[in-house]
C-alpha cells in the first residue's frame, strides 16, 4: 500500500501545520543566559518550521495558529511571510495592552559547546494559540472546499492545553475524513506535560495518523513503545533495537503507513552523530549515517528532518530518497543559527548524495 | 477628493509599482573607505511605495520587476515577501561571473557636519534589461488594479526600461488605474547613457500618461525640462517657487491633476526641516513644518509618496492626504534602512501633532 497523496491541481495548498510559533531569544556564540548583555531574536515552533521550509522549496505551504495583534505578533507575521507561506488562516486576537488575556509565547535558548549541554528556557504559558478551542477555524471549510494535500501537526501543540489537544484532533479527524495526508511528529517537552498524559492523549490522535514521526525517545515518552536494551542518557542507539520498536507501532497501529525516526547520538555538545530510519510499506530504509556531525545550533533538526521527508513524499520520491532528504535536510540545518531553515534544495540533493564540504567557487 | 481622482473603489490590488529591486550597503557612520561591516537594506524607489502601502498601511500592493536567482537575489526575494508585497518577477539566471546582477548601491550614513555619500553598482543590471512585452499586464491586472506607480530611477537605467513604463501606464489606465510617477531625478543615472536632454524626452513621453506627479522643482526643472522658478523662494520650505512652476508642468501635461512634493531643509546630516506640499487640481496645501532628528534619510521622499496616495486611495480629504504623507516620511527618519517600520496608528497620530512621549 503506498500513500494515495492528492494531485497539485485538485487542491489550493500542498500542506497545512497547525501549531504554534514563539520568538526564540539567543545570547550570541555560547554566552549564558543569565548574563549576556545581548540576545539575537528568531522565530520558530516545532510545526510551524515544516511549513516555512516547504514554503522556502517554492511550495504551497500554509500555517494555522492564534497570534496577538502587537508588534510581537507582528514579528512573526513578517517571518512566517518572508518565507513565502499562507497565513490566511491565522486566527487574530486583539492585545489587552498586557498580556493578561494573550502572549505571544518567547523561549530563552543558550546554544551549548563541548561538555555543556544547549538550554531552552520557557516563557510561554498564557499564550494565545494556547487558548485555541475547538470551532475557532474552519476546517471543513480548509479541508473540503480550499483542500490540501498534507497536514501535519504534532505533540508540542497538543500539549500546550486541554483545548489544543481537541483541537489537534478536530483537525487531523476534518484532514482526515477529507482524505488529506495527516502527519504527526511526536516531539516529546517533558515541561508542557508528563509522559503518562501524552500517552493518554496521543493514543487517542492515532487512528487519523498517516505518518508517525518521532526521535530515539519520543516513542517511549509519547507513546509508551520501550526500545530494548537502551541506556538511559541516549549515548549508543543500537539501530536494530529500534527497528524492532517501530515494527511494533505498525502492528499495533497497522493503518499507519509510515514511520520516520532520527536517531542522535550526542558525542558532545556540538557534535553529534545523526541518521535517519524509515518505515515504509513494510520496509526499513536507512539513511546515510552522518558520523561525528559537527553542529552550530541543533534547535529545528527534528522539524529538518520532518519537512525533507514530506517533501520527498509529496515529490513520490520514494522511500529511499525520502529518508535521505529528510536526514540531509535535518544535518543541514543544524548547520545555521535559529529554527528555520536556510537550507537550499540544491544544498539538500549535494550532501544526500554524499557530496563533500569543499568550497564551491 | 473621490471624484478628482476618480480612483476605483474595488481591485485585487490597491497598488502596483514598476521599478527595479536593488540591495543598499550601509556602513552606517563609517565611510566606506574605512568600513569593515556593513548592513544590507532592500530597497528601490518604486518599490519602497508598494512596500509602506502593504506593511504600513494594509494594502493589498504589487511590484513588478526582475529577479536574478543567486543568492542576493534570494535575500531580495525574501525581505519582498516579508514587506507583505506580491511580486511579479521576471526572473534572470546569473552566469556565476558578471551577471545580470541585482544593482548594488553603496550609502553611508555620514553624520553632523559631514553629508551621507551614495554611489552605485548597477552594471549589467537585470532590471535595466526589462523592455516592453516581458510582462503580461493583462494578467498582473486581472484582478482589478486601483493605482499604478513607476518613477524616475527606473526610467533612467536604459533605453528600454522607460519605454516599458510607458507601456505598464496604458496598459493600467485601460485598467481603469490611477497612473502616478515619481520624477526621482539621479543626475549620475542619466549622465552614463542618456543625458539630460534624453532626461527630458523620454520623461516627458511617460509623464503624458500621469495623474499624479511628485517631484520637487530640481526634478521639474531638469527631470521634466520645465522653466526654473519664477519666484525667487526665500528659503528651502518655502513653497512658492515650486507653486510657482506648476502652471507650465500642467501647461504641457493637462492630464496631470496632481503635483506633490517633500520640502527639506538640511541643516545637519541629523537635523532637518520638514514640510510637505501639494498642488491639487488648482488648489494647493501645504503641511505643518516640523524639525527632524534624522536617524537614516534614505527612503523619506518614497514615505511621503506612500502617505499621500494611501489618503487619496482611502478617499480623506486632500489636506488630510498631504499630512499623512509628511507624517510618514517624517516617521521614515526616524527607522534604519529604505522601508517603513511605522504603523498607520503611529502615521494618524503624527498627522494630529501627536508627540514623542514613550508609550505605555
Amino acid at each position: 500500500m503506498a500513500l494515495r497523496i492528492k494531485s497539485a491541481a485538485e487542491t489550493e495548498l500542498d500542506l497545512l501545520t497547525l501549531g504554534e510559533c514563539m520568538i526564540r531569544l539567543s545570547p550570541p556564540g555560547h554566552q549564558r543566559l543569565e548574563l549576556s548583555p545581548h540576545f539575537e531574536v528568531y522565530a520558530g515552533g516545532g510545526e510551524y518550521n515544516v511549513s516555512y521550509a516547504l514554503a522556502r522549496y517554492g511550495m504551497r505551504a500554509g500555517w494555522v495558529s492564534r497570534l496577538v495583534d502587537n508588534p510581537l505578533g507582528h514579528f512573526i507575521r513578517n517571518h512566517a511571510r518572508a518565507s513565502g507561506m499562507d497565513i490566511s488562516e491565522v486566527v487574530w486576537v486583539p492585545y489587552d495592552g498586557s498580556g493578561r488575556n494573550d502572549r505571544i509565547g518567547l523561549n530563552f535558548t543558550e546554544v551549548g559547546t563541548g561538555v555543556r549541554a544547549s538550554v531552552t528556557v520557557y516563557d510561554r504559558g498564557h499564550t494565545a494559540v494556547a487558548h485555541m478551542k475547538p470551532g475557532d477555524v474552519d476546517w471543513k471549510r480548509i479541508f473540503q472546499r480550499r483542500k490540501v494535500r498534507w497536514f501535519h501537526t504534532g505533540g508540542i501543540f497538543t500539549a500546550l492545553s486541554d483545548s489544543c489537544a481537541a483541537v489537534a484532533s478536530e483537525s487531523m479527524m476534518a484532514a482526515h475524513d477529507a482524505g488529506t495526508i495527516v502527519s504527526y511528529d511526536l516531539n516529546f517537552r517533558s515541561k508542557l506535560w508528563s509522559s503518562k498524559k501524552a500517552i493518554e492523549v496521543t493514543r487517542t490522535l492515532m487512528p487519523y495518523v498517516d505518518v508517525l514521526i518521532g526521535n530515539e525517545e519520543d516513542f517511549q515518552k509519547v507513546l509508551g513503545f520501550e526500545v530494548e536494551g537502551v541506556e538511559e542518557g541516549l549515548a549508543k542507539l543500537s539501530v536494530e533495537a529500534y527497528k524492532k520498536m517501530v515494527q511494533r507501532v505498525v502492528r499495533t497501529y497497522p493503518h499507519i503507513q509510515a514511520v520516520g525516526t532520527t536517531l542522535r547520538e550526542v558525542v558532545s555538545g556540538l557534535v553529534n552523530n545523526w541518521s535517519a530510519i524509515l518505515h515504509y510499506d513494510g520496509q526499513f530504509h536507512t539513511s546515510r549515517v552522518y558520523e561525528r556531525m559537527e553542529i552550530e545550533d541543533r534547535v529545528g533538526g527534528g522539524d529538518g528532518f520532518c519537512s525533507g521527508l514530506v517533501y520527498g513524499m509529496l515529490h513520490d520520491v520514494g522511500p529511499q530518497e525520502c529518508v535521505e532528504m529528510g536526514a540531509a535536510h535535518g544535518a543541514l540545518l543544524q548547520t545555521t543559527r535559529g529554527d528555520t531553515s536556510m537550507v537550499t534544495l540544491e544544498e539538500i540533493r549535494h550532501v544526500m548524495g554524499g557530496g563533500s564540504a569543499r568550497i564551491k567557487r | 477628493m473621490g471624484n478628482l481622482l476618480d480612483v476605483p473603489a474595488k481591485g485585487a490590488l490597491d497598488l502596483v509599482s514598476l521599478g527595479a529591486l536593488v540591495h543598499r550597503l550601509d556602513p552606517g557612520i563609517i565611510p566606506f573607505r574605512k568600513a569593515a561591516e556593513c548592513k544590507i537594506h532592500v530597497s528601490g524607489g518604486e518599490f519602497n511605495v508598494a512596500a509602506n502601502l502593504a506593511d504600513c498601511f494594509r494594502m493589498n500592493t504589487g511590484i513588478v520587476t526582475a529577479m536574478v536567482d543567486y543568492p542576493i537575489g534570494d535575500l531580495i526575494a525574501e525581505r519582498v515577501r516579508a514587506m507583505g508585497v506580491r511580486p511579479f518577477y521576471k526572473h534572470f539566471k546569473h552566469n556565476g561571473v558578471n551577471g545580470p546582477n541585482m544593482a548594488t548601491v553603496y550609502s553611508d550614513g555620514g553624520h553632523g557636519v559631514r553629508a551621507p555619500m551614495v554611489f552605485y553598482n548597477r552594471s549589467n543590471e537585470a532590471g535595466g534589461l526589462l523592455k516592453p512585452g516581458d510582462f503580461d499586464w493583462n494578467t498582473i491586472f486581472a484582478g482589478g488594479v486601483r493605482w499604478f506607480h513607476s518613477g524616475g530611477i527606473f526610467a533612467s537605467l536604459s533605453e528600454t526600461t522607460g519605454e516599458l513604463i510607458i507601456e505598464g501606464m496604458k496598459a493600467a489606465k485601460k485598467a481603469g488605474a490611477i497612473v502616478s510617477f515619481d520624477l526621482n531625478f539621479r543626475e549620475k543615472l542619466w549622465n552614463i547613457w542618456g543625458g539630460q536632454n534624453k532626461a527630458a524626452e523620454v520623461i516627458g513621453r511617460i509623464v503624458q500618461n500621469v495623474d499624479v506627479l511628485v517631484g520637487n522643482e530640481e526634478d521639474l526643472q531638469k527631470g521634466l525640462g520645465v522653466p526654473g522658478p519664477q519666484v525667487a523662494a526665500r528659503s528651502k520650505l518655502d513653497p512658492n517657487a515650486f507653486f510657482s512652476m506648476i502652471n507650465s508642468v500642467v501647461a504641457r501635461h493637462p492630464q496631470v491633476k496632481v503635483v506633490a512634493t517633500t520640502l527639506r531643509e538640511v541643516h545637519s546630516t541629523n537635523r532637518h526641516s520638514w514640510c510637505a506640499v501639494a498642488w491639487i487640481d488648482g488648489k494647493t496645501y501645504t503641511a505643518p513644518t516640523c524639525e527632524l532628528d534624522v536617524l537614516d534619510r534614505v527612503g523619506g521622499g518614497d514615505g511621503f509618496a506612500s502617505g499621500f496616495f494611501y489618503g487619496l486611495l482611502t478617499g480623506e480629504t486632500p489636506d488630510e492626504a498631504v499630512k499623512l504623507g509628511w507624517a510618514h516620511g517624517a516617521l521614515l527618519t526616524t527607522f534604519p534602512g529604505d522601508t517603513t517600520m511605522a504603523t498607520v496608528e503611529q502615521v494618524r497620530s503624527f498627522a494630529k501633532g501627536g508627540s514623542a512621549r514613550i508609550q505605555r
